[in-house]
Parts: structure tokens; C-alpha cells; sequence
């Protein structure tokens, strides 16, 4: 009878050591790395990317700065997006160097400035004009793009308040309502300040994040995540940088982050969607 | 011996007052229920863009909200105490002197146990199961199920399942969660194994599974969850999604199956090796 026990014990320790074996040996699913094809004729490439630096001594991080201007044009000509929007370009001269070390072709417009930075719209093979929209506290820019041959884009390039939820959530919920409103092709994108990683709910150092699920479903609800799934954006793993795009007039065909572009000490990864319409 | 633990156990009216408490559990989140569902979606928020509205609320979004939150809050408890009641209680009361007076094998004798509580703690969860659902259908309402990125860290984007699929993976959620809830039942046994009072068995199981709970959920110790059966006990929240991941699903359930049985596997080695004076 003991023997019995001892077999039945051993019996359980090792079905206990194959299940581990199983449940820690069978691979861990990851969504496949975002790859950049080439494009497809009529296809819209749309672009955001934070181009400020993390450590230049200011609470969140500095602006764009002055050395690393010729490599942002370098990344965005090889990129080759029709419609860009850049956040943390420095106030002052910093956005025509930028425009004019791109070359011809390419077009501009620029926010209002929050702090010593603004955010900065570059388009090319079409025409680019900002219009007067609801820019929330000058956090964001609205353009009309209209590509060569086709209709016209509304976009709306944001970079929202690192440092309130309540204030992220009256930006981005007022600009994607107001986006909603609008007639035509519609596209919200920038650098959003909320990442929703499930695995980092409860984190210790940030209350924020169940208060971000609000403001996120609020747009998801109306617009179509184009690069969901897709992995971060920014450091320190996390996903910040968005493309909300309306249906049904945007089929996204291509979307995600474009690893090892940075420069320098920036934190975020460009993030490109190629859409047809 | 099975017949006479199952008596035992009835006796006991350890499963009536669990089902008491299930009742209680329910009615009071249905309470919740409502009064979250008016705050959140008549006006009085914090936020003002939301995506809380009325529709989102339905009996099947109660049933997997109330079933959810008594799975990880409310069952494991009841498992823990029927555990650790199961060998410290009869150690304390002098019934094993007695049942080892027989020709029984204690390999037996608590494989009989292990059955008799797995079992018990398979019908409360059954019963949480149906009350949800049949509270939540009748008393709430009827509709498909519509999941967002939230409270329930289930998905990290819109999920939308017609109200038969939803129903198809409720029943589907019975045989998952009920392995899952093995974990903390085994984990009791092996406390239980070590005790004489059946007052610190449960004591211990119940504290040492919330300290589990606790630490897996905090982003901080990320590090650790791999290793604590509490981190993957909600694994059967894959089963909600638009399409299950199995491999995450059976990966979850061969970990938490391999917790149970190193379990169990100490606890009996502990049974056939002490004293019973």
C-alpha cells in the first residue's frame, strides 16, 4: 500500500515537470514585425513621428535639435511619405531648415508653439494647406492635403499633454468628434501620450492608465487603429505614437513603426500607414 | 469512502453557505451594475469623452463581469477553505485516527479528498456560472457581446462576439476555469498537508493566495509572474476574444495544471510521511 503512495506520488511530480515542460516550452505569441514593402501605385503613405529628444535636461524631454535636422530630412526622403507630421521641431528657424534641407517638391505648414517646440506638417506630390480648425490649445495642426489626381485628405497631426489624462482626453475626444463631423476623408495622427499595453495595467508608477482607456475606445469607436498590433513606438516599450484613420474611406494596407531611424538621444520610432482609398 | 466524504461534505454545509455568498456576490454586482451603467453613461462623468453608453451594457457584458470578478475574488477563496479544511480539519477532529484505522491506503484515502473538494469547487463554479448568466439575461437583458480595452485587461482592442458565439464560449469558460481553480484547491491541500488546525490551513491558503494575486497583478513585479500560478489563473479570458489564441490558451492551462499537481504531489508526500496521533 505505501508503495502504491510512493508511485502515485511520483506519478504526479512527473506529469507536474512535462506540463511545465509544455506550458513553458510552447512559443510565446508575438504579432509579426511590421516590414516596410514597397508601395502600391495610389496608395497614401501618412507619417507622424516625435522628433524630440528624451535627455536634454527638460522635464519631458527637449525639442528637435539643430545637428540632427539633416538626418530627420535624410529618414524622411528615404521614408517618402505624401503627408508628415512632425512633433517637437524647435521655435524659430528650425522648420525651414528642415523644408529646405528636403529639397524641392516638398511643402509646409507649422502650429502655433507650445513652449519652445511646434509641430510641423511637410507634404509633397500634392498640395498642403493648414486650415482653421479646432487646434486644442495649439496641441495640434489641421491640414488639407490633396494628392495629384485625387481627393483631398483632412488630417489632423496632434501631440498630446504628457502629463494630465483629463487634458488628453478633452484634446484628442474634441478633435476626433469634430473630425467625426467632417465630410470627406478624415485622418487623426501624432503622438498620443497613452499607451494601453495590457501587460502594464496596474503599473506602480502611473494611475493614468485606466483613465487613457476612455479617451482610447473613444476613438477607437470611430475611427480604425491602423497600426494596432504592431508593437512600441517609444521608449521605454511603449506604444505613444498613433494613426486613427476613418472608414469606410481608408483600407490600411501597410502600417506599423520603422525600427532604428532614431538619432541621437530621440524616443520615438517615425510610424507610417500606406492606405488606399 | 467516496460516498462517506461526500456526506461528510454536504454535512458540513460548506457548499450551501459558499452558494449563499455566491448569491449575495451577484446581487450585489448587479447593483453595481446599474448604478456604474447610470453614472457612467447619463452625464455625470469625469471624463467627457467616454465610450460608456447604455447599449454597451448588457446581460451578457453582467454575466462576464460578475463571473470574472467572483473567479478571481470570490471562488479561489472558497477552494482555498475547502482545502485546507479538508486534511487539517480531520486532523484536528480526530476523523483521520479513525478512517486510518481501517484498511485503507492514505494515497487513497486522500486522492478521495482531492476528488471530493475538486468537485465541489467545479459545481460553485457552475452555479456562479448559471446565476450570472441567468441573472444577467433576465434581469438585465439580452444582446451581443461588445468588450473595449478596460477594467477587465481582456482585450487591448474593440471585440465583438454575436450573443450565440458569447454563449458557445461561456460554456466553454466551465471546464477552463475550473481547472484554473485546481491551482489555489491544491495549493490549500499542501498548506492543509502541514497544518493541524484547520483555522490557520485556511487562514494561510486564503492570505498566501491574495499576497499571489496581488503581486502578479502589479506591473512592478513583472518579473515574478511567470512564476506565480495567480498570474495565469484567468487565462479563459482568451476564450472572449474574436479569435482565440490556443496556443496562449493551452500554453496558460499546462502551466497552471503543472502548479496543480507539483501541488498535490508535495501535499501527498507530506500525508503519507506524518504522524497522525
Amino acid at each position: 500500500m505505501r508503495a502504491r503512495g510512493a508511485l502515485l506520488e511520483l506519478a504526479l511530480f512527473v506529469a507536474a515537470a512535462l506540463l511545465f515542460a509544455l506550458g513553458f516550452g510552447l512559443p510565446e505569441f508575438t504579432p509579426p514585425a511590421f516590414e516596410l514593402g514597397p508601395r502600391a501605385p495610389g496608395d497614401v503613405r501618412v507619417m507622424t513621428w516625435n522628433v524630440g529628444g528624451s535627455g536634454s535636461g527638460d522635464e519631458w524631454g527637449g525639442p528637435l535639435r539643430d545637428e540632427h535636422v539633416a538626418h530627420v530630412a535624410e529618414v524622411l526622403r528615404e521614408l517618402d511619405p505624401d503627408l508628415c507630421f512632425l512633433q517637437e521641431v524647435r521655435m524659430g528657424l528650425q522648420a525651414e531648415h528642415l523644408l529646405t534641407a528636403l529639397g524641392p517638391g516638398w511643402q509646409m505648414e507649422v502650429s502655433g508653439s507650445t513652449g519652445n517646440r511646434r509641430l510641423v506638417a511637410f507634404a509633397q506630390r500634392g498640395s498642403l494647406r493648414s486650415l482653421d480648425f479646432d487646434d486644442r490649445s495649439r496641441r495640434a495642426l489641421t491640414v488639407r492635403y490633396e494628392p495629384n489626381g485625387g481627393a483631398p485628405i483632412t488630417a489632423v497631426g496632434l501631440h498630446a499633454d504628457a502629463a494630465s489624462a483629463q487634458r488628453r482626453n478633452e484634446d484628442i475626444g474634441a478633435l476626433a468628434t469634430a473630425l467625426v463631423d467632417r465630410a470627406g476623408d478624415t485622418i487623426l495622427l501624432g503622438d498620443f501620450n497613452f499607451d494601453l499595453d495590457l501587460g502594464k495595467r496596474r503599473d506602480l508608477f502611473t494611475d493614468d492608465e485606466y483613465l487613457d482607456v476612455e479617451t482610447y475606445n473613444f476613438i477607437a469607436t470611430r475611427f480604425l487603429d491602423a497600426t494596432l498590433g504592431t508593437g512600441s513606438t517609444a521608449e521605454p516599450d511603449r506604444r505613444l505614437d498613433y494613426i486613427f484613420v476613418r472608414q469606410p474611406a481608408f483600407e490600411v494596407r501597410t502600417a506599423g513603426p520603422i525600427k532604428n531611424r532614431r538619432f541621437g538621444d530621440m524616443d520615438h520610432d517615425p510610424v507610417l500607414a500606406d492606405l488606399t482609398r | 469512502m467516496l460516498r462517506l466524504e461526500l456526506t461528510r461534505l454536504v454535512r458540513s454545509n460548506r457548499p450551501l453557505l459558499a452558494v449563499l455568498s455566491l448569491a449575495l456576490f451577484l446581487g450585489l454586482m448587479l447593483l453595481g451594475f446599474y448604478t456604474y451603467a447610470k453614472t457612467e453613461t447619463g452625464g455625470d462623468v469625469e471624463f467627457r469623452y467616454t465610450f460608456e453608453n447604455a447599449s454597451y451594457f448588457n446581460g451578457l457584458t453582467f454575466a462576464l463581469y460578475a463571473f470574472y470578478f467572483g473567479f478571481l475574488l470570490v471562488l479561489p477563496i472558497f477552494a482555498a477553505t475547502e482545502g485546507g479544511a479538508q486534511l487539517a480539519g480531520d486532523s484536528a477532529s480526530g476523523a483521520f485516527r479513525l478512517l486510518l484505522a481501517r484498511p485503507v491506503g492514505r494515497a487513497r484515502l486522500f486522492m478521495t479528498k482531492v476528488a471530493v473538494a475538486f468537485a465541489s469547487t467545479i459545481v460553485l463554479c457552475a452555479v456562479l456560472l448559471a446565476f450570472a448568466l441567468g441573472l444577467g439575461l433576465l434581469g438585465v437583458g439580452f444582446g451581443d457581446l461588445d468588450l473595449y480595452p478596460g477594467v477587465l485587461q481582456m482585450t487591448d482592442h474593440h471585440q465583438h462576439l454575436d450573443q450565440a458565439v458569447a454563449l458557445e464560449r461561456f460554456a466553454m469558460v466551465l471546464p477552463a476555469a475550473s481547472l484554473a481553480l485546481f491551482a489555489p484547491l491544491s495549493f490549500a491541500f499542501l498548506i492543509s498537508a502541514w497544518s493541524k488546525s484547520p483555522v490557520n490551513a485556511v487562514g494561510t491558503s486564503v492570505a498566501v493566495y491574495l499576497v499571489l494575486y496581488v503581486i502578479a497583478e502589479i506591473h512592478f513585479f513583472e518579473a515574478l509572474r511567470p512564476w506565480l500560478f495567480t498570474s495565469h489563473m484567468a487565462y479563459w479570458r482568451e476564450l472572449f476574444r474574436e479569435e482565440v489564441n490556443w496556443t496562449t490558451f493551452f500554453r496558460d492551462a499546462a502551466k497552471l495544471s503543472g502548479f496543480s499537481l507539483l501541488f498535490l504531489a508535495l501535499a501527498l508526500h507530506r500525508f503519507r510521511t506524518r504522524e497522525e496521533l
